[in-house]
């Protein structure tokens, strides 16, 4: 494994075998060895001096809506990554796949993922089945306000390692068998393989404010894993 | 199913299993049955599950609102019913499964998480107790058999045995729930050190005495 966990909460990462590491800015604790950290940039993501300016960074900001500063650490030594004592997973992609998290919680991978901003394919305006007009534009809006999780999502591909922040830890869900997964979008961490994540609205004038709270859900299809934290909490 | 001998709980209970998944996850199986839950707990399920407003922990219909704005006693509930396994979590706090075999268990109503079977809920009276640090005069009841999934910060639950020699004494900010023949009183702690800013902190206390479990939380509210 390129990462290792020291516990719960903290990973350690020796760059001799994982090559250089993308981490979210902030989140080294400490390193051993002549280690340098330097920005890092995602395609797209503006905020980069003498990079993309002007309007195309803007543009990249609003795509973005929460991208995470993130820096490269490259050199010889050992790196030990943590963020706000939230606890850590590690996913192993050394086989190759394509995972998708939300910015706000990926500590770090392995500069060999490229690392992209697509659309969550739960875009607001196609949510909820049947969700035209006035009540779809709610939920349109509701959807942003409520999950905070936004149109775009992180997508990393290729070969590596990748390591999940969760609050509350995280449980591993199958996509592809019998019966359909659901997840609250909240708690939404990432998802391994081809899966598609669809925003389903259960919430209509008839059932308005009493549908137990969970009125908005993300419905899974496809074959892989969803990441899944024990917590309703935004990061 | 049928029914094993070597198996003591009745079938209804076991088709309506609440396991711990993980430290801090619940998984609730259903097979064309319900549970009800904390409002917004569930973190994902499978198989087809449907959510609705089961009204609060004090009973049925408008008395249990009106009952819920008298007493402070909070708790919205959620019923999930259908086919497959709905996960429950809150804020990331570890979570107890206790198993109820027609017995009443007081508990701290913000510290509930889902509960199935036959069990119901209210809101009883519960003494004056905690009056200055927020616990308020009324207790959350679940009474029946079935299962009780419980919330607990900063760990899992510590559960105390209590009989009538020993009656155990807990903070009132720590305690989560009460099993078995017991008696609760308040104890008192002020003196003219806590009149002049001098006190412990640890002022009020909850006393039980009888025959029993009571549950704390390694963590104050």
């Amino acid at each position: 494994m390129t990462f290792t966990k020291v516990n719960s909460k903290v990973v350690r990462v020796d760059l001799n075998q994982s090559g250089p590491v993308v981490a979210r800015r902030g989140a080294m604790l400490f390193y051993t060895g002549t280690v340098h950290f330097s920005p890092h940039q995602v395609p797209g993501a503006g905020g980069m001096p003498g990079g993309m300016g002007g309007i195309v960074s803007m543009a990249g900001r609003m795509m973005q809506g929460e991208h995470e500063a993130t820096m490269v650490a490259q050199g010889n030594g050992v790196v030990h990554y943590g963020f706000r004592g939230l606890e850590t997973h590690i996913v192993d992609m050394s086989a190759g796949g394509e995972l998708r998290v939300e910015a706000s919680r990926l500590l770090a991978h392995t500069s060999g993922l490229q690392s992209a901003v697509v659309q969550a394919s739960a875009a607001p305006a196609a949510a909820g089945g049947g969700g035209g007009g006035l009540l779809g534009a709610l939920r349109g809006a509701a959807t942003g306000m409520v999950t905070g999780t936004g149109m775009f999502t992180t997508q990393l591909s290729g070969y590596g390692a990748a390591v999940l922040l969760a609050h509350g830890g995280i449980i591993e869900l199958q996509v592809g068998g019998p019966a359909p997964v659901f997840v609250d979008p909240q708690s939404f961490v990432a998802a391994l393989g081809p899966v598609r994540t669809d925003l389903k609205s259960t919430m209509s004038w008839r059932n308005a404010g009493r549908t137990g709270g969970e009125s908005l859900q993300l419905e899974c299809t496809g074959q892989g894993i969803v990441y899944v934290q024990a917590s309703e909490e935004k990061l | 199913m049928p029914l094993g001998a070597h198996d003591l709980h009745p079938l209804s209970f076991r088709a309506m299993r609440l396991l711990e998944k993980s430290k801090r996850v619940i998984e609730a199986q259903l097979s064309n049955t319900s549970i009800r839950a904390l409002s917004g707990s569930m973190v994902a399920y499978e198989g087809q599950v449907s959510f609705k407003s089961a009204g609060f922990g004090g009973g049925e219909g408008v008395l249990a609102g009106l009952r819920q704005r008298a007493t402070g006693e909070g708790l919205s509930l959620m019923e999930a019913s259908g086919t497959g396994i709905v996960y429950l979590a809150h804020r990331g706090r570890n979570v107890t499964v206790l198993d109820l075999n027609n017995e009443t268990l007081q508990v701290e109503s913000e510290q509930l998480l889902a509960l199935n079977g036959n069990l119901s809920t209210n809101v009883a009276f519960a003494g004056v107790r905690g009056g200055m640090s927020g616990q308020g005069l009324f207790t959350t009841t679940v009474t029946g058999t079935g299962q009780v999934a419980l919330l607990s910060s900063g760990g899992p639950l510590i559960h105390l045995e209590v009989s009538p020699q020993y009656p155990l004494v807990v903070d009132p900010d720590a305690f989560v729930c009460a099993k078995g023949q017991l008696t609760q009183s308040f104890v008192t702690d002020v003196s003219w050190r806590s009149a002049i800013g001098q006190g412990s902190g640890e002022a009020f206390s909850l006393k039980w005495d009888g025959m029993g479990v009571v549950s704390i939380q390694p963590a104050e509210r």
